[in-house]
């Protein structure tokens, strides 16, 4: 069993509402970002002395709950800041930007980390398919294409040319190459059946997020029948897991933080704020959204004691066969205080008696 | 020789600078380019081949579809004869048995090549071989294709032999002159 703790780094203290996306930027008050900055590092740092496999970052835009438009740009900088845990990129939101680009940056990622780098190449949320203009209607074919680019770029040892579709590049030769050999472990988002079964078409790892232990359960199999019909056994490492998690002194403690200040709930936190925009991006996405449109949970999934979040993460991971659990401790709207000591009650009284 | 119908191509002059296929010319993607098919003899060493369809093609200068090793001694015995040459899926340089002879003289040829793969082609990796012996070569990989790139990619396929029949080496340069 591994642990990651996923930063989201928010930027906190801002007067705007959270529920809105994109958020304006004048609520991005000087000092606000460092501010918020210093806070993530406090735990990160404090993740890593806890003894954590990976700390994890993720892209999003646009918003102070995330500030991680470029999640490379913070993973550069904790590859310079942790003494023992990876870095993990959970993930990169890989049609928005180059994915020669993407590809360049990660391997010197895996450079900065010593190849302590695991790597989430996903096709991102719809809401974020607005940041940048991104046509999300053929978003599935692109995203594939652009990840089979990725690893070639990472793994053809001669310059050569990219004739596709969606992408067309005439010279790549990408330096320098991974660390890693063939390339860093790549994970791709598996939130329903049929990506499950990509992802394992792909030898890739799997990667869940905020999903109840029966349906990772139903995508872990999913993804494990494919990989067996593809010819390979994955292992407890290949599937990911990111949820939420809020420990207290005591499980009536918890549960009263996770009340006042919803932690956890998603279905607050995903917003565009046009509601037909939502719709129709949810539409272009195929109907089913890769993620966590259709099924968010209003809050997190391991919360109380140390004893009680033990015996559920216990019971999550026999249930689901998860190997690495990334778990979120922060959000924009928890005190920092409590995630702090959220995440070092998780740390010394839940790691050790898993 | 059997001929498609020869319009106005970017770079391409129709009725002079025709294409050279090194087999049936019929069913290319090519709309707009003239391609003329010869077909080699199989019984003859691919040197000896490369010369006889030098000398019936005339001077040219050619542009030459191929994938076998006749395409390469083409390009290496009569430079001055080809422009530029395009091999899909080639074999030359991976068939038994090797052809010592061909391998060695081809670091000094200075012919630009495109040598296409599909990405799903199990064999793609070949590709490589000629990018690292040809000083002037493209190795590309076309997404979405197997064996038969311009089957699996027709549109892919035009695109990028056409621009690079009229264009070649410049053909690395986006955008559109």
């Amino acid at each position: 069993m591994k642990f990651s703790a996923f930063n989201p780094f928010p930027v906190y203290g801002t007067e705007a509402d959270p529920a809105r996306w994109p958020v304006p930027p004048r609520y991005s008050a000087p000092g606000l970002a460092g501010d918020g900055l210093a806070r993530a590092w406090e735990l990160c740092d404090l993740a890593d002395e806890l003894g954590f496999d990976y700390v994890s970052v993720a892209e999003h835009h646009y918003h102070p709950r995330q500030m991680t438009p470029n999640p490379l740009l913070m993973a550069a900088a904790l590859s310079q800041r942790l003494r023992s845990a990876g870095v993990a990129v959970l993930g990169v939101d890989l049609p928005l930007t180059n994915p020669l680009r993407t590809a360049e940056e990660l391997a010197v990622l895996d450079v900065l980390t010593g190849g302590r780098l695991l790597v989430g190449l996903f096709r991102g949320a719809p809401n974020e398919f607005l940041a940048y203009g991104t046509d999300p209607y053929r978003s599935r074919e692109a995203y594939e294409e652009a990840l089979d680019l990725v690893r070639a770029a990472w793994t053809e040892p001669e310059p050569f040319a990219w004739i596709g579709r969606h992408h067309e590049y005439r010279t790549v030769a990408v330096w320098p190459r991974p660390v890693q050999q063939p390339h860093p472990p790549i994970l791709v988002a598996g939130n329903t059946p049929a990506t499950a079964r990509y992802a394992a078409r792909q030898r890739c790892r799997l990667g869940l997020s905020f999903v109840s232990a029966a349906r990772a359960a139903a995508l872990v199999a999913a993804y494990r029948e494919e990989a067996r019909a593809a010819g390979w056994e994955p292992t407890a490492d290949d599937v990911l897991c990111r949820q939420f998690a809020l420990v207290a002194p005591s499980d009536d403690e918890a549960d009263g933080l996770v009340r006042r200040y919803g932690y956890g709930d998603l279905t607050a936190m995903r917003a565009v704020s046009d509601p037909r925009v939502s719709r129709e991006l949810t539409r272009a996405f195929g109907g089913t959204a890769p993620s966590t449109v259709d099924v968010l949970p209003a809050g997190p999934m391991f919360v109380g004691s140390s004893a009680t979040v033990t015996a559920q993460v216990r019971d999550f991971v026999t249930a689901t066969g998860v190997g690495i659990l990334d778990l979120a401790f922060n959000e924009l709207n928890l005190p920092f205080a409590h995630a702090r000591r959220s995440l070092e009650l998780f740390g010394r009284e839940v790691i050790a008696r898993l | 020789m059997d001929a498609q119908p020869a319009d106005d191509v970017r770079g391409l002059r129709p009725g002079r600078d025709e294409v050279i296929a090194l087999g049936p010319a019929d069913g290319l993607p090519l709309s707009g380019i003239r391609v003329v098919g010869l077909s080699p003899p199989a019984d003859r060493p691919a040197r000896e081949t490369a010369a006889a369809l030098a000398d019936t093609a005339g001077p040219g200068p050619h542009r030459i579809l191929g994938r076998d090793a006749v395409a390469l001694w083409w390009a290496v015995d009569r430079p001055e004869s080809v422009v530029s040459l395009v091999l899909e899926a080639p074999t030359a340089l991976h068939e038994e048995p090797l052809d010592e002879d061909l391998i060695a003289r081809l670091p000094g040829c200075e012919v630009p090549v495109l040598v296409l793969f599909g990405h799903a082609d199990p064999q793609a990796h070949r590709g490589r071989a000629y990018r690292r012996l040809l000083p002037r070569c493209t190795y590309a990989l076309v997404h979405g294709a197997g064996a038969d790139v311009r089957r699996d990619r027709p549109a892919q396929y035009a695109r990028v032999v056409g621009d690079f029949l009229a264009r070649d080496v410049l053909f690395a340069i986006g955008g559109d002159a």
